[in-house]
């Protein structure tokens, strides 16, 4: 190598060089559909479903190879490479080269990408392409400069990239053509000299670092926030309550604080812009209801690890050494969840109570509950009803967060790839596909329906052997009280899904009776059993190598 | 301390490892290594970079699992039973991986809760002693004062086996100090066992009562320290003509030199001094080899001559 710029090229590449040449076999390949005739357009001219999902994952995976930051093991928080502070290489250069890198890579990808891609409107191809380099240098810039925030950095990275797609969907807005400060040329000048200034404020930051300059003037007050937790003063009262604040002060308040930014920052404005909208009201109601849960998903990949956030997934020594057995680690990670999920519910309660009791348009949450109250002739089955959604809402959210306990806590980090790439195409798959499409063409015959059910009841059977086989070698208190809270929370789920299935209006050939049946199996096979009985043996491999 | 030893019963023993194999890839980081420690020694672990020491000590520890062989800690196999073995063991790394967001007094209070023998007045005296700030976050401590932390972690609960992973490395020599002081008292004060591993052999000379050398996995000397030393000569040869190569000594562990003038480390029961001789040298000074010069002559020794020599010595 003959230049530092090319050293720190390579870096990136040999590091992430998995993930680039996944990138570009996902692009050759869906060349190659179209090409060979074997992605049809729809009537819009868009993709088939199929070569979407392949373009969100390279550009997800993009994003991920540009992830220019390195967790400490201490921490386990990325932040910029600090290793490379003691090259003989300008600050600028140490900035600018992942920056440049990114922002000519996603430029070159979408090039690529483009005309499989839906735009959404009439958007220019220029303008969309300088927005995702934008993107790129405010998702840098965001990554080195508010590592305080801790994970509350997602919600400000996912924030300004609702932001960005919302400025992309401006110069569509009627009237047509748009005001001047809404025209392409304006919007994309703006863009351009934002990232400029992002850019410089990245460079000054890395700079003050590496001179020795602290981190905390940047956004210090809020990052006490996540940091100042009280002390602990008095003692513990047992082996089991010291190891459960130290997992709650490691990855306790994770989830409830990216619950409550995501409703401060994203829901709140969105219900305060709605507020004459009744229809609207309730879907944000439903999206509100569903955050904890849909957070969990992320969450619960990190949560999961022996330390948060960090890429290393041996268990610390400092955890390893202390003479507590693997079922009494596991257990405390599952009431962290547990805690963790409580939290976040409470945090939705508290925010639907103020914005339901203040701003909100009630006309169509009234226009259900209208519904439920003829259909049960109770108005205490819709208090009813709504109490099994929170509680239902809490079970999912915590089930996100314990079920890939079994395969981070085994320290395999091909069975963690494995399992955390399933259940991210698993969530893409859910956002491509039309997931209404599928039900209805199961729906649309009996044999097919009578088939999912029987898959559905097998999957079951498996589970349950896989528990009894998991939770024999698990010390006996575990179990009881493992045993009451799944079936608590199985029992909430089939309620729920009874009740509400009872209010839908029923399509296809199947009967109620087969809707009720596939309710009940869903319900035993979502709240985890086997994998939560799986994790003590699987940490115990991690812990002795 | 040799393998063989007999012991008056099995409770004196701390440590028992026996043929422990294990290997990384194709690297064998320990290979068919055997041995016990009884209580109330300080056993001195000594051996280059990657020799197999940390490894050893995890397999002690637990955290590793022996493929091959067996380990017994107080009669317990630490995997099996991780939560008494663990119980009794305090433990101190080179770097003690502590959690930086803690402060000192919540990481004491959250140790205690482990611990039923903690001794928090024993604690807190340590803490004093050290110089930590009780209300102090652990990631704006020194170096030094992370490894006094550490060590007070390892020690407060008044363990039966305390685990010393290169403790002092890279550490000021107040610390070393403090380090050695705190072996020296678990010993003296309470009777119980230490195992200590160590690049400073200065360390491992002043407090060690046995010794034993790792060299790529392998065991190649383990004996008690004063016996080591007594049974090395460094011989300071020279011959009558100039020599091309070294000269073949039975008993040798390692030659060097050149021309005339040559050194030999080995064995005092089974060098051939009439050999020499014969060969045309003469011993020009016959004297104990320092614990570095059998540090490097056993590291730079074949596997077969070393092999033979720890025959000899146990």
């Amino acid at each position: 190598m003959h230049s530092p710029t090319t050293a720190l090229l390579w870096d990136i590449w040999r590091r992430h060089r998995l993930s680039v040449l996944v990138i570009v076999a996902l692009t050759t390949l869906s060349w190659i559909l179209d090409v060979a005739g074997l992605a049809p357009r729809d009537d819009d001219g868009g993709a088939p479903p199929l070569q979407q999902l392949m373009g969100m994952c390279s550009f997800l995976l993009l994003f991920g190879v540009f992830n220019y930051t390195e967790s400490s093991g201490e921490t386990g928080l990325g932040r910029f490479p600090q290793r490379l502070f003691t090259l003989p290489v300008s600050s600028f250069r140490l900035v600018a080269v992942p920056v440049l890198a990114g922002t000519i890579s996603i430029v070159l990808l979408y090039l690529l990408w483009m005309k499989r891609l839906p735009q959404g409107g009439p958007t220019s191809d220029p303008f969309i392409a300088l927005l995702l380099a934008a993107l790129m240098v405010f998702y840098q810039a965001g990554l080195w400069t508010l590592v305080r925030l801790g994970p509350l950095r997602l919600v400000a990275l996912g924030a300004v990239g609702a932001v960005v797609h919302a400025i992309g969907l401006l110069p569509s807005f009627p009237p047509s053509p748009p005001p001047p400060w809404r025209s392409e040329p304006a919007l994309a000048g703006s863009m351009a000299s934002l990232a400029v200034i992002v850019f410089l404020v990245a460079w000054h930051h890395i700079a003050s670092l590496r001179s020795g300059g602290g981190q905390a003037r940047l956004l210090g007050p809020l990052a006490g926030t996540v940091v100042g937790i009280p002390k602990k003063r008095r003692g513990f009262a047992s082996a089991a309550s010291a190891h459960f604040w130290f997992e709650w002060r490691c990855s306790g308040m994770a989830l409830p604080l990216l619950v409550a930014g995501i409703l401060l920052v994203i829901i709140g404005p969105a219900s305060w812009i709605a507020r004459s909208d009744p229809d609207g009201t309730l879907r944000l109601l439903s999206w509100t209801l569903a955050t904890p849960i849909a957070v969990a998903i992320p969450v619960g990949m990190a949560f999961s690890r022996p330390r948060i956030g960090s890429d290393d997934l041996s268990l610390p020594a400092f955890v390893a050494v202390r003479p507590l057995s693997a079922d009494d680690l596991v257990a405390t990670k599952v009431k962290v969840a547990a805690m963790s999920a409580a939290i976040s519910s409470l945090v939705v309660l508290a925010f639907l109570g103020v914005w339901l009791s203040s701003w909100a348009n009630l006309d169509g949450v009234s226009r259900v509950a209208s519904r439920l109250q003829a259909l049960y002739h109770s108005r205490y089955a819709v208090y009813g009803i709504a109490a099994l959604i929170v509680c239902s809402g809490f079970i999912l959210t915590w089930r996100f967060l314990v079920s890939r306990l079994w395969s981070s806590l085994a320290g395999h980090q091909v069975l963690f790839i494995v399992s955390g790439v399933s259940i991210a195409l698993a969530a893409i798959s859910l956002a491509v596909f039309d997931v209404g499409e599928i039900v209805r063409w199961i729906v649309a015959e009996p044999w097919r329906m009578t088939s999912v059910i029987w898959i559905a009841a097998l999957a079951v059977i498996v589970k349950c052997s896989l528990a009894a086989y998991a939770w024999h070698r698990i010390a006996s208190r575990h179990f009881r009280r493992y045993i009451v809270a799944w079936l608590t929370g199985t029992a909430c789920l089939v309620t729920l899904g009874v009740l509400v299935w009872k209010t839908m209006p029923l399509s296809g050939s199947s009967d109620v009776s087969q809707y009720q049946t596939l309710t009940i199996l869903l319900a035993l096979l979502a709240v985890p059993i086997a994998r939560v009985g799986l994790a003590p043996a699987m940490l115990s491999r991690n812990r002795h190598r | 301390m040799r393998e063989h030893e007999p012991l008056e019963s099995a409770s004196e023993i701390a440590v028992a490892v026996n043929h422990l194999s294990r290997s990384f890839g194709s690297r064998k980081a320990l290979n068919d290594v055997s041995f016990t420690v009884p209580r109330g020694r300080v056993f001195g672990l000594v051996g280059e970079n990657g020799a197999g020491k940390s490894t050893l000590i995890k397999h002690l520890l637990g955290l590793w699992r022996a493929e091959t062989g067996t380990v017994r800690v107080f009669g317990l196999d630490p995997v099996a039973a991780p939560t008494t073995v663990l119980g009794r063991i305090g433990y101190l790394s080179e770097q003690p991986d502590l959690p930086g967001w803690m402060r000192v007094d919540e990481l004491l209070q959250y140790l205690q809760a482990f611990y039923p023998r903690w001794d928090m007045d024993y604690a807190e005296a340590l803490r004093e002693q050290f110089g930590l700030d009780p209300a102090a976050r652990i990631k704006t401590l020194s170096k030094g004062q992370q490894a006094k932390l550490g060590l007070l972690a390892a020690q407060a609960h008044r363990p039966e086996l305390l685990l010393l992973d290169e403790p002092s490395s890279g550490l000021d020599p107040i610390v070393r100090r403090d380090i050695l002081e705190a072996i020296i008292r678990t010993v003296t004060d309470e009777g119980h066992t230490v195992i200590f591993s160590s690049h400073l052999l200065d360390e491992i000379e002043r407090v060690s009562d046995h010794l034993a050398m790792l060299h790529e996995g392998t065991l190649r000397l383990c004996a008690p320290l004063d016996e080591v030393k007594m049974r090395h000569r460094r011989l300071s040869l020279r011959f009558e003509r100039p020599r091309t190569e070294p000269p073949r000594v039975r008993g040798a562990i390692a030659v060097s030199g050149a021309g005339r003038a040559w050194t030999v480390i080995g064995d005092a029961a089974s060098i051939d001094r009439p050999a020499i001789a014969r060969d045309g040298g003469s011993v020009l000074d016959d004297s104990p080899a320092s614990l570095d010069e059998i540090f490097v002559a056993h590291t730079e020794a074949s596997p077969a001559t070393a092999g033979s020599h720890l025959r000899a010595v146990n």
